[in-house]
């Protein structure tokens, strides 16, 4: 059987940060206690002009920068976000225009709450397997939305990551992948609704925790593996906390977890948080690394995946394109009024 | 964008999205944004005129600071305008997005 897998990787995290003290002392909270208990430091916030369609495509450049492939062989693109700029007019399209890939070109925008982005690589390798396409694009991206006040502002952030699915020269071979779905109303946005609803503190134990744990143990089991098998696992991040606890109760260590967790510093990028995390740890993987990767959903779903690293890791030019930790690093701090401003919280008469 | 506008965003679509400008097949001079003939070539350029990707690096030649903002730019006050020449040539007028203000 023929090997399919990631080509290439790319990512984008806007340069805006807001500190989670800083959201704490405009609403008269404790903000020790609330970065401790979140396990939040700061998170990213988009400039007034970046939107999805703007990261899909800095992540999407980023990932062909790295990588010498035509993007007219490229055969299909799907963006997954729960924040598309427009709710009639897919990303896709623009993304597809923008790179250089249209007009033979499948298109469509996933949304599935977090797990969108990891949708769509299912669905690319699903294509590429079906010789349906030769290249495929999978985008998780999200500039996503908290009502103010709302224990979600701490957390909400904006990101993306790319990945470019196919079967020829690949750097990490997809070993294995499943999903988990139920019916679990745990987050929700309805159409028009400007900001999101939540179970509160239901959003774990049935939720989170229950798909992840279930759908990690499912893909273990088809592949026979076992948590110490996995140099890096990667787990969907709506705050610091949750990854690490659920990779404790999988068995995964603290330190497999760490390159791949990226919510103390940038937030929940919602669809790219997994893609963020898996472009981490694909920035300083070495041949024969395992990854484990498993996304989660609200609504509610997961997707896992089992990686394994190539040789063609060492040949991928890396360095073309911004590494996860030159974007930790490239930040500019903002304060609660213009968090206001810039996320659209004031109110217009 | 205007309602009125959507034809000419359409048109626009490769310049505002990839850079590409165009360059006069006679005398290889680069245009930005794309012109239907060349100016020093004139008729002799017609159908000459071949779409080109420009790279996008250049040096700023000069810039200003915008505090009064055209109506839809009033959230991104202050932010700054400057005149680049794109290392293939032509000079473009654009807003400098991602950098800090000093």
């Amino acid at each position: 059987m023929v090997d399919i897998g990631i080509i290439s990787y790319g990512a984008h995290i806007p340069r805006l940060r807001i500190k989670t003290e800083e959201i704490a002392k405009a609403w008269g909270k404790d903000p020790v206690s609330i970065s401790k208990g979140l396990g939040i430091i700061e998170k990213s916030v988009p400039s007034p002009d970046q939107d999805v369609a703007t990261i899909s495509v800095e992540a999407a450049r980023s990932a062909l920068a790295r990588v010498n492939i035509d993007p007219q062989e490229i055969g299909a693109i799907y963006v997954g976000s729960e924040s598309h700029p427009y709710a009639v007019k897919p990303t896709g399209t623009i993304v597809g225009e923008a790179i250089g890939a249209t007009p033979i070109l499948k298109v469509a925008d996933y949304e599935f709450a977090c797990k969108a982005g990891t949708a769509a690589i299912q669905t690319c390798m699903a294509l590429v397997k079906s010789n349906m396409i030769k290249f495929g694009m999978a985008i998780g991206s999200d500039t996503s939305q908290a009502a103010p006040g709302d224990a979600l502002e701490y957390a909400a952030s904006a990101g993306g990551g790319a990945l470019i699915i196919g079967k020829q020269d690949i750097i990490a071979k997809i070993n294995g992948t499943c999903s988990f779905t139920t019916d679990t109303p745990d987050f929700w946005r309805r159409e028009g609704r400007k900001y999101p609803a939540h179970g509160g503190r239901f959003t774990g134990t049935p939720a989170y925790f229950k798909h992840i744990t279930s759908n990690a143990k499912n893909l273990m089991e088809n592949m026979k593996s076992k948590p110490e098998d996995y140099k890096y696992a990667i787990f969907h991040q709506p705050n610091g906390k949750f990854p690490i606890r659920v990779a404790k109760m999988l068995g995964f260590t603290e330190e497999q977890v760490k390159q791949g967790l990226l919510c103390p510093y940038i937030g929940n990028t919602y669809s790219g948080a997994t893609m963020i995390g898996l472009a981490s740890v694909l920035d300083v993987s070495k041949p024969n690394d395992r990854i484990f990767l498993c996304s989660y959903g609200s609504g509610a779903g997961s997707d896992a995946f089992d990686f394994t690293v190539t040789d063609q890791i060492n040949k991928l030019e890396r360095k073309n394109a911004t590494l996860i930790s030159q974007f930790l690093e490239n930040k500019q701090y903002i304060d609660y009024a213009n968090y206001a401003k810039y996320r659209d919280l004031l109110y217009y008469d | 964008m205007a309602d009125g506008a959507v034809p000419r965003f359409w048109r626009e679509i490769p310049q505002r999205y990839s850079l590409i400008g165009n360059q006069c097949g006679k005398c290889k001079k680069i245009y930005f944004p794309p012109r239907e003939s060349c100016p020093e070539c004139r008729r002799r350029s017609i159908g000459h005129m071949n779409g080109k990707k420009l790279s996008g690096l250049g040096k700023i030649i000069t810039y200003t600071i915008i505090y009064e903002a055209p109506e839809n730019f009033e959230a991104y006050v202050p932010y700054p305008m400057a005149i680049i020449e794109l290392v293939e040539g032509p000079r473009i007028t654009a807003q400098i997005v991602d950098c800090p203000l000093e």
